[in-house]
């Protein structure tokens, strides 16, 4: 009980010290006034601070007022100085400004260019590119799952010209007993011509294999062209040679194999004037909802590195011009 | 002419206008700056920085306490000259009685050599009780007991709300009471008061 009344007044006497000078200056609100007068009635502690305060606040009023040494008015070419300083003030606002823009503009600029990394490499320029839905189904990784790719039916036509098409009937039928074909690509992929798919690129060459067999071939080819389909499908099973052992074995005497492997691979290099499908399920998907702003903004992909370097170098400029006129402003 | 048209006539570029103004207020706005910098010299340069910054600045006065306003900017080019020079002042009592440059800036000559000497003294040793105190108290402390503006006067001339300044008049004042009481200034006060 003794230790509670002896914290309240000293938080209480506290209190009233810190009110001291307010109370000088009649500055304490009523209420606490009145409770700092019943504090100093009994507290001669606080009288006598109150006492040297108030002293020392006449003390200081007591203070004679220093003469001038000089005039301080202003000569008449301080209008001139004036106009200037608001012309150089607003100058300056305009440069503050402008720094703020061709700021947020390379902003815009290389944060863009950073995006557009993500997107193909190789905008997609040419037509004629075949391509299999079972890309979808096979894993990348796989050598015998593989895609394939731009069999053009002009290439298609010629090789039948040229009479190879008994020889590539042999291929086919190799490749029918090669172990490389996988199970599930028949149901899976059915080959469908002349329908590229926006939104999609060309596999890398390095991934290029077809799994294909020849009766997949025909059913993706449909009635309507056997024999385009059936030399479609031995120019595809060349395909395979390049990344099997097996499918090599398998077609030791066509001339036209390293030709007819090539041209495919070529033209799904050139791709079609609207990206091609990605090749594997780990890729992106054929965007069905690509914006069609994209590929206009890709074509402005090479100017973003220069337009960056002339941005940065305004940017700096401005900077410097800002801080010269802030200095000389004031 | 009021106050409110001599801005509006010197924000117009009217010098004649300002330098009206600057005859009202250029004694209040030196004092301010002696008393917180306690060198003549560097008073009037900021007394004259302060009213060609105020001159030029006109444009961004929104209006309210135009000696506020003034007094804001020389105490701003204080602060500017106290981290300038990284001056902590601290004038002996001899010094300040022997400098006679000090006794032309008194203001009363008509009191006896008695007087004057306790007068000196007084100040002198005032002074450098502000002197001791950091510089915002010490602003607070001049604008207050010296000058005699009102706590919102000073709020807005130093830039701060008003339970700061009450709170650094507080404790500026018991700082410079505790420097008085040490240096036994306040009993010849005392007599000198009670006497005069």
């Amino acid at each position: 009980m003794i230790d509670f009344i002896k914290r309240w007044t000293s938080s209480e006497h506290e209190r009233a010290r810190q009110d001291l000078s307010a109370y000088i200056d009649g500055r304490l609100p009523a209420t606490s006034r009145a409770r700092l007068e019943k504090h100093l009635q009994g507290c001669s502690e606080c009288r006598a601070e109150l006492a040297s305060l108030q002293e020392t606040v006449d003390l200081l009023h007591a203070l004679p007022t220093v003469k001038l040494p000089r005039s301080f008015l202003l000569p008449a070419s301080q209008a001139v100085a004036q106009r200037q300083t608001r012309r150089v003030r607003l100058g300056y606002s305009y440069l503050q400004a402008a720094t703020a823009a061709a700021t947020a503009l390379l902003i815009l600029v290389v944060s863009g260019e950073a995006l557009l990394r993500y997107q193909p490499a190789q905008p997609p320029e040419a037509s004629g590119v075949v391509e299999t839905e079972a890309t979808a189904a096979a894993p990348y990784a796989e050598p015998a799952t593989g895609v394939l790719s731009a069999v053009p039916e002009a290439s298609v036509e010629s090789l039948s010209a040229e009479g190879e098409t008994p020889a590539l009937a042999q291929q086919v039928e190799s490749v029918q007993a090669a172990p490389v074909s996988s199970p599930q690509a028949p149901e899976a992929s059915p080959l469908r011509a002349g329908s590229p798919s926006p939104g999609s690129i060309p596999p890398p060459s390095g991934t290029l294999g077809s799994t294909q067999t020849p009766e997949v071939a025909k059913s993706g080819f449909g009635a309507g062209a056997p024999a385009n389909a059936e030399t479609a499908t031995a120019v595809s099973t060349d395909l395979v040679q390049t990344p099997t052992a097996s499918a090599a074995e398998a077609t030791p005497a066509t001339d036209a194999a390293p030709a007819a492997s090539s041209t495919p691979l070529r033209l799904a290099a050139v791709a079609s004037p609207q990206p091609v499908s990605t090749t594997g399920p780990d890729r992106m998907e054929p965007a069905l909802g690509t914006p069609t702003w994209l590929p206009s903004l890709l074509m402005l992909r090479p100017y973003m590195r220069g337009a960056q370097r002339v941005l940065a170098v305004l940017v700096a400029a401005l900077m410097a011009l800002t801080l010269w006129l802030r200095r000389r402003a004031g | 002419m009021d106050e409110h048209a001599l801005v509006s006539a010197a924000r117009r570029g009217d010098v004649q206008a300002f330098n009206t103004l600057i005859l009202q207020y250029q004694t209040m706005v030196f004092n301010v700056a002696f008393r917180i910098l306690h060198d003549e010299d560097a008073a009037s340069d900021a007394t004259q920085e302060a009213f060609i910054s105020a001159f030029r600045a006109l444009h961004s006065f929104r209006g309210g306490s135009f000696k506020a306003w003034v007094l804001r900017i020389v105490v701003n080019a204080c602060y500017d000259q106290l981290r300038k020079t990284k001056r902590q002042p601290t004038s002996s009592l001899d010094d300040m009685l022997m400098d006679p440059d000090h006794s032309d800036l008194l203001d009363d000559h008509s009191e006896t050599p008695e007087e004057y000497v306790m007068r000196g003294a007084l100040s002198a040793a005032i002074q450098a009780g502000l002197d001791s105190l950091p510089p915002d108290q010490r602003a607070v402390i001049v604008l207050s007991d010296v000058q005699e503006l009102s706590y919102e006067e000073i709020a807005q001339a130093t830039g701060v709300s008003l339970g700061t300044v009450k709170s650094r008049l507080s404790r500026g004042r018991a700082r410079m009471r505790d420097y008085l009481l040490r240096r036994r200034e306040l009993e010849p006060m005392r007599h000198r008061l009670s006497s005069g």
